[in-house]
């Protein structure tokens, strides 16, 4: 009986260490992981979701970029867009008539490249995103900057990257 | 004692259901189908990779909705050939293009009235079945290590169809199973 309960007390010390070292040393991998995976969340809209709801993630999917940030989509089939600043791609992704049908997104193989002093970053990614009604799947090779500010991981650049180029 | 004769029977009946009668065997049997499983793990992660086709570009060669398999040992002794029809990653091995490859590295592509043209001349591409008479482009010349892959459905509005030159590193490995032709 003894036995058992060392046994169970050692697992338990194991596991709080475990735990303490996540909490506090976190990889910064995965803690860009997570944003990214929060950004694809933000990103999902269900059918016919609720307008105040719609805003409130895009104001949630904004803080996740840094004020600056640059994004640049090139699809084919669709003509190439810039924007920059925070609030413009926010106009944007609330403008986009499609979202009122259904959204998901998601980010697949995400490959992340670490910057000098961990203090930024480049990830090379594929979006997959799924319009509700409709067939096809949007499969889409992107990067990803994102810099360290003032502790928390903000995303600075967004492009679109050409697996095939014309 | 009866009470004992009754814990015991249950035991032994429980031991029976849990490792059977010959539990040697039953280890055996056990080790055999963890191994078929590795190996079929294996198999598929790294050598048949299972993927279901997505979108009409290799219309009607594959069909929306197809599973088929993509062979990843398929380029270890030899490179890529012409008319080959190849999985082409994005960032990583969970989506790919599925296309067919027309021009090999060095050559210069360019689509003249619908056709494909390599280094100027017209390529015959029998498995077409669904050809188009107006993609225009320019001769483009591909790099050393660079592969010109489209897809079999030309029907498509040329700026719809996502097509294009990729490098060898991307080229995943050669579909397995054959599409109509």
């Amino acid at each position: 009986m003894n036995k058992l309960r060392r046994l169970l007390l050692i697992a338990v010390v194991i596991g709080i260490g475990f735990w303490v070292w996540t909490a506090w040393f976190t990889n910064p991998k995965q803690v860009i992981k997570n944003r990214l995976n929060q950004v694809a969340r933000l990103a999902s809209f269900e059918p016919n979701e609720g307008a105040i709801s719609r805003l409130a993630k895009i104001q949630r999917l904004g803080l996740l970029f840094a004020e600056d940030v640059q994004v640049m989509v090139d699809i084919p089939g669709y003509e190439a867009h810039t924007f920059s600043r925070r609030e413009e791609v926010m106009q944007v992704v609330m403008a986009s008539p499609r979202l009122g049908n259904g959204l998901s997104a998601q980010f697949l193989d995400m490959n992340i490249q670490l910057g000098s002093g961990d203090q930024s970053a480049l990830v090379e990614l594929t979006l997959e995103a799924k319009i509700n009604g409709e067939s096809d799947i949007l499969a889409q090779e992107m990067k990803f900057t994102l810099k360290k500010i003032k502790g928390d991981w903000l995303i600075t650049r967004v492009e679109t990257v050409k697996t095939l180029k014309p | 004692m009866a009470g004992e004769i009754n814990t015991a029977g249950n035991a032994g009946w429980i031991q029976t259901i849990a490792i059977g009668r010959r539990p040697k065997r039953t280890m055996v049997r056990l080790a055999v189908l963890i191994g078929l499983a590795l190996c079929l793990f294996l198999i598929f992660s790294f050598v048949l990779m299972p993927i279901r086709i997505n979108g009409p570009s290799m219309m009607p060669t594959y069909q929306n909705g197809q599973i088929n398999f993509i062979n990843r040992l398929a380029y270890l002794n030899h490179e890529p050939q012409r008319g080959d029809v190849v999985g082409v990653r994005l960032s990583g091995p969970h989506l790919m293009f599925v296309k067919r490859i027309v021009a090999l590295p060095g050559e210069t592509i360019s689509f003249s009235g619908g056709c494909v043209c390599i280094d100027g001349k017209p390529l015959d591409e029998p498995y077409l079945k669904f050809p188009s008479t107006d993609w225009e482009a320019p001769p483009k010349r591909l790099g050393p290590q660079e592969y010109y892959v489209v897809g079999d459905n030309r029907s498509m509005p040329f700026e719809d169809h996502q097509k294009g030159a990729t490098e060898r590193r991307r080229i995943l490995g050669k579909i397995v199973l054959h599409g109509e032709s």
